[in-house]
């Protein structure tokens, strides 16, 4: 009777130990994938955080050449209008001091001719050649500071379209803010094995231990 | 008076602005640099959480070899029990045979041995239990003892009562002839008084026993 007895037990533990045995591996690789997808999962948001920390500080430092770079244009663009304005400015100076030497010629060349005594057409004739060039240099130098600053007005506007461009290619880099993508989603997790499997595998053991000990005991004849 | 001609020494200045420091590029290197640093960690992680999956596909194998190890011991043993268990009963069975071909089995002291023959089993199951609860190595010895006297037992039975209940119908029949009883209840009867007899006769009244 003690050898049924024993090997029904040892039978119903050997599939104990089994069921037990998968249900620990089972449990543990669940564990496993588990946490290895939680890890997998912060490391990727760990590493798009990263990115974006970079995106942003690259975009930072675009704004700021930007700044920096509208500040140089505007400073050049006025250098650039100073000097326009120095150019006309000098060529009007030029123009005045001019004047003032043919008013001085004009005279000089009139009273000249008086003192020496010069009169009829000879000295009628001198004198128109002096006022005709006189006349001649005006045109001259009104023609010419008209054409000043028409140049004056063209450089500006040259130097604005200029400034524009410059602006307009620097904005070219800063245009577009950069974006987050959207976020890994987070991973599904996987289920471990059930209670109700284990006790099912360790009632399956203990259903296979009872039939051992009945197929080892002797059944009664009748009975 | 000489012709007037109007022009200057300033040339001005054009738009020339003065270059900004770009550090874009190198910073686009350097987070280029950082990008993949970044990502072989990443892979890394993930090669190394593979790893850790892998390795816990180990856990609970040690239980399981055990299982299977056990299973094959205990398969082992029960076959060879079950070989001990039909060797005796052959044994049992073959006696019982040939102790009803001889018909030299006195059935009252065989019902006796057999009562006594429990009570003995009792003990010895009794002893074998106390044998076993002292000292686990105890039960090959145990399994010899107590599981020899039941299976013989029973193959006695076997053997003794198959080969009896041969005779069955012979017997009954010289004892009930149909031909002495005017009617078919009477015959039943008959019969009936004589399978009871037959049964007595052969102690097969104690078959359930």
């Amino acid at each position: 009777m003690c050898a049924p007895a024993a090997l029904a037990v040892a039978s119903a533990g050997a599939g104990i130990m089994g069921s037990v045995g998968q249900h620990q591996s089972a449990q543990a690789q669940a564990n496993a994938q588990n946490a290895a997808a939680t890890s997998n999962y912060k490391h990727q948001l760990k590493v798009r955080e990263r990115n974006w920390d970079r995106e942003v500080h690259r975009y930072g430092r675009q704004l700021h050449q930007y700044d920096s770079t509208l500040q140089e244009n505007s400073m050049a663009g006025q250098r650039a209008y100073a000097g326009a304005q120095r150019k006309l400015n000098s060529i009007y100076q030029q123009a005045s001091f001019k004047q003032q030497a043919n008013l001085v010629n004009l005279l000089k060349g009139s009273s000249g001719a008086a003192a020496a005594g010069m009169t009829g057409k000879s000295a009628q004739r001198l004198d128109n050649d002096i006022v005709s060039q006189f006349g001649r240099n005006q045109a001259i130098a009104a023609e010419s500071l008209m054409g000043a600053n028409q140049a004056y007005s063209r450089q500006v506007e040259g130097t604005r379209r200029e400034i524009n461009n410059a602006n307009t290619q620097a904005y070219e880099k800063v245009a577009l803010a950069p974006q987050p993508g959207v976020a890994p989603p987070p991973p599904v997790m996987t289920p471990g094995p059930s209670g109700l499997g284990l006790a099912a595998g360790i009632l399956d053991a203990g259903i296979g231990g009872v039939q051992t000990y009945n197929k080892l005991s002797p059944t009664p004849l009748g009975g | 008076m000489e012709q007037d001609q109007l022009q200057t020494y300033e040339q001005g200045e054009g738009f020339k602005p003065n270059a900004v420091a770009n550090v874009i590029p190198a910073l686009d290197r350097i987070n280029a640099r950082l990008n993949s640093a970044d990502q072989e960690a990443l892979a890394q992680v993930r090669r190394n959480n593979q790893t850790r999956v892998e390795n816990s596909k180990s856990a609970g194998q040690d239980l399981i070899a055990l299982s299977k190890m056990s299973k094959t011991l205990t398969d082992a043993l029960i076959e060879r029990q079950e070989g001990i268990n039909e060797d005796e009963r052959l044994e049992g069975s073959l006696a019982g045979q040939e102790a009803a071909m001889a018909g030299t089995l006195d059935l009252t002291k065989y019902n006796e041995g057999m009562a006594k023959a429990k009570q003995v089993d009792n003990v010895v199951q009794d002893i074998g239990a106390e044998l076993l609860s002292k000292d686990p190595n105890n039960y090959e010895a145990v399994s010899q003892l107590t599981g020899k006297t039941t299976w013989r037992s029973k193959g006695f039975r076997e053997g003794y009562y198959g080969t009896i209940m041969t005779r069955y119908n012979s017997e009954v029949d010289s004892m009930v002839v149909p031909t002495d009883y005017p009617d078919s209840a009477s015959f039943s009867q008959a019969r009936a008084v004589a399978r009871k007899a037959f049964f007595k006769k052969h102690g097969l009244h104690n078959a359930s026993s």
